[in-house]
């Protein structure tokens, strides 16, 4: 564990290797931990936290973490250290619920108790009760915690239980966290509530995440979608990550047949543009009226650059962006009749692995998935 | 609009009106014929132009092909007077047609000589309409120049408005404000579901509407007797083309909408229902 503390070369040499060792998380039932080494410096305590935060940023900005120290009571004032790098990158520490009567339900997912209760002595690279290397090192959380219900509840609704596979195998510690040991014993009826609030939550959540996921077919009820939208907006906070454009370009006017508008940067149309026209932007494209033409975003970029295309009623002949393209579905294009009664919504288009995906659009959601892919490039993940 | 010149006077002689579309075939020379006809019958002196040099047909529409001797190309080379190449139609005192050259093609003329001819025409008549070719050339072009305003004609199909919109384009851009006329609609195919409406293609195309004419077996019969449908007053379509003369003189003659389908739909009709 002190491999990388040596003079100069603080807390990492390479990706994450030096995290290994300092900094570790795992997931558990209730959430994500964060553990930390208290043998280490201050300085390589913070360095290392640091570079682990930044290359976890985007699931873990804005959500609650535990926050462990391995190894022994660590100082309060290294604790605030890590507390202060914590609180720069958003991420809030929660303290630790502490197992009382009610978790004996647990089963399965808790090695057992004594385990639990003899946590503290263990070394860092500890194994646990049943012999097994702690192997955190090859653990990835991909996505949001979500905090589940209790084990007994888990039986109730197996999908639940099932799907959220990272979390198997957990086990939940009694930890000190900087709050200490006897925090949150929660009563009944109260837990009763928050169950069926963070069960709806969860059951919104993997909606979404399909939802996310379907590339835009005419099999699909694109406009169904918009209540996955609506009720996973509610559980997404607001980003705090900024995009700033400075260089787009406006114009007002509808691009007729034959009439090509082109960009290096943004492009934002108040109007329509009919079928025939052209708009070409390095970056992205948002038509305040009707997009019956062809849309190019990210189109000097050869990922796309994870640009989007938005507009109010997008009926387009082609869609492209970097390199991917797609059809529109055509249904709408030519069917006579059926044009002027449809109410349409707004919907964004953005490259989702090698498919252009369209769903309603929504605001939170699209701020997040902005900033991710832009910071990415085009994420197949 | 153009029919008022700058200081809000009335109307200065010569409104130089261009009848095009983009794609052929959607009664661009029906529209022309007939609608000179509509307005001469108003009392109107009207000049209809054919500018489709080469392949000309208003001449044909209005039975008039027999007494062609000088054409707008000699007109623009100087080779005759301008009083001498127009021709007084059949029926009506107020109409006259400058046919376009059958020998030569579109790049004959230049627009500067086509808006010269015109010029020179501009204080003998209310109305010139300019009967453009299709396409988006050199002829398309010499139609347009001169022109105050235009009138767009489309069908309800989706690549006649696609075209329309394509042209659309290009006469804002020439500062020439264009005006709709909805061709050939079948309102039985449209309450069917198989024709666009008359407010899918305003939607898209966003431009005034001057006129709908419905698709009609008697303008067929029209054209090979060398009458325009107007003079038929039995036709529907006739009807419409008038409607939209009077429109273009400034009269508020509103669309008519769809007309009542069966006994039933009459009836209601007439007690407002």
């Amino acid at each position: 564990m002190s491999d990388n503390i040596d003079g100069g070369n603080v807390g990492g040499s390479g990706s994450g290797e030096g995290d290994k060792t300092l900094i570790t998380a795992r997931g558990l039932g209730d959430g994500l931990v964060i553990r930390i080494s208290s043998g280490a410096n201050s300085d390589d305590m913070s360095e290392s936290l640091r570079e682990f935060l930044i290359s976890r940023k985007k699931f873990l900005q804005g959500n609650e973490i535990f926050l462990e120290w391995v190894g022994g009571k660590v100082s309060s004032e290294k604790e605030e250290i890590a507390l202060d790098v914590l609180h720069e990158f958003g991420i809030k520490v929660k303290p630790h619920k502490t197992p009382g009567k009610g978790d004996s339900e647990q089963t399965s997912n808790v090695i057992n108790d004594s385990f639990e209760s003899g946590y503290k002595e263990q070394g860092f690279l500890g194994q646990d009760s049943l012999g097994r290397e702690d192997n955190t090192s090859n653990f990835d959380v991909l996505a949001l915690t979500v905090p589940s219900p209790k084990a007994s509840k888990e039986r109730e609704n197996p999908k639940i239980a099932k799907t959220i596979s990272i979390f198997d195998g957990a086990m939940k510690f009694a930890g000190s966290s900087q709050g200490g040991a006897a925090q949150n014993l929660q009563g009944k009826s109260e837990s009763e509530n928050n169950l069926k609030a963070r069960k709806e939550k969860v059951a919104s959540i993997l909606r979404a995440k399909t939802a996310f996921k379907e590339p835009f077919t005419e099999e699909t009820d694109r406009y169904g979608k918009d209540l996955y939208a609506k009720e996973f907006s509610a559980s997404i906070p607001a980003t705090s990550e900024i995009w700033d454009d400075a260089d787009t370009r406006m114009v007002i006017t509808t691009l007729r047949s034959g009439q090509r508008f082109e960009t290096e940067h943004s492009a934002v149309i108040i109007g329509d543009v009919n079928s025939g026209a052209e708009v070409v932007a390095g970056g992205d494209i948002i038509v305040l009226g009707s997009m019956r033409g062809v849309a190019h975003a990210g189109a000097f970029d050869e990922t796309g650059g994870g640009r989007m295309i938005f507009a109010l009623d997008l009926q387009p002949t082609q869609l492209r962006i970097g390199t991917v393209i797609t059809r529109g579905n055509g249904e709408n294009n030519h069917k006579p009749g059926k044009r002027t009664e449809e109410i349409s919504i707004p919907e964004v288009a953005y490259v989702d692995g090698a498919t252009i995906v369209v769903e309603p659009y929504n605001s939170k959601t699209m701020a997040q998935k902005s900033v991710v892919y832009r910071s990415v490039g085009n994420l197949s993940k | 609009m153009s029919s008022m010149n700058g200081n809000g006077g009335p109307k200065k002689m010569g409104e130089i009106i261009v009848i095009t579309s983009g794609k052929g075939g959607v009664g661009k020379t029906t529209t022309t014929a007939s609608l000179g006809a509509a307005l001469s019958l108003k009392g109107k002196r009207t000049l209809v132009v054919d500018a489709d040099i080469g392949l000309r047909n208003l001449d044909v529409i209005l039975g008039l092909e027999n007494r062609i001797v000088y054409n707008l190309v000699d007109v623009a080379k100087n080779i005759c007077k301008p009083s001498q190449a127009i021709i007084k139609s059949k029926k009506s005192n107020n109409l006259f047609l400058l046919p376009a050259s059958q020998t030569d093609d579109k790049d004959v003329v230049t627009e500067q000589e086509v808006k010269s001819v015109l010029d020179q025409y501009r204080r003998e008549f209310h109305y010139i309409l300019v009967d453009s070719p299709a396409g988006i050339e050199q002829g398309f072009r010499n139609a347009c120049s001169g022109a105050d305003s235009a009138v767009i004609v489309t069908t309800p199909e989706v690549s006649a408005i696609r075209d329309a919109d394509r042209v659309i384009g290009l006469l804002t851009a020439k500062s020439i404000e264009p005006r709709l006329v909805i061709n050939r609609i079948d309102y039985d195919m449209v309450r069917k579901g198989d024709m666009l409406s008359v407010k899918d293609v305003q939607d898209i195309l966003g431009i005034e509407t001057i006129g709908v004419i419905e698709r009609d077996d008697a303008i067929i019969v029209a054209a090979n007797n060398g009458e325009p449908v107007v003079y038929n007053q039995k036709s529907k379509a006739g009807q419409s083309f008038s409607d939209i003369a009077g429109r273009i003189c400034g009269e508020i003659i509103p669309l008519s909408s769809e007309p009542p389908r069966g006994i039933w739909e009459k009836i209601s009709r007439r007690l407002g229902v």
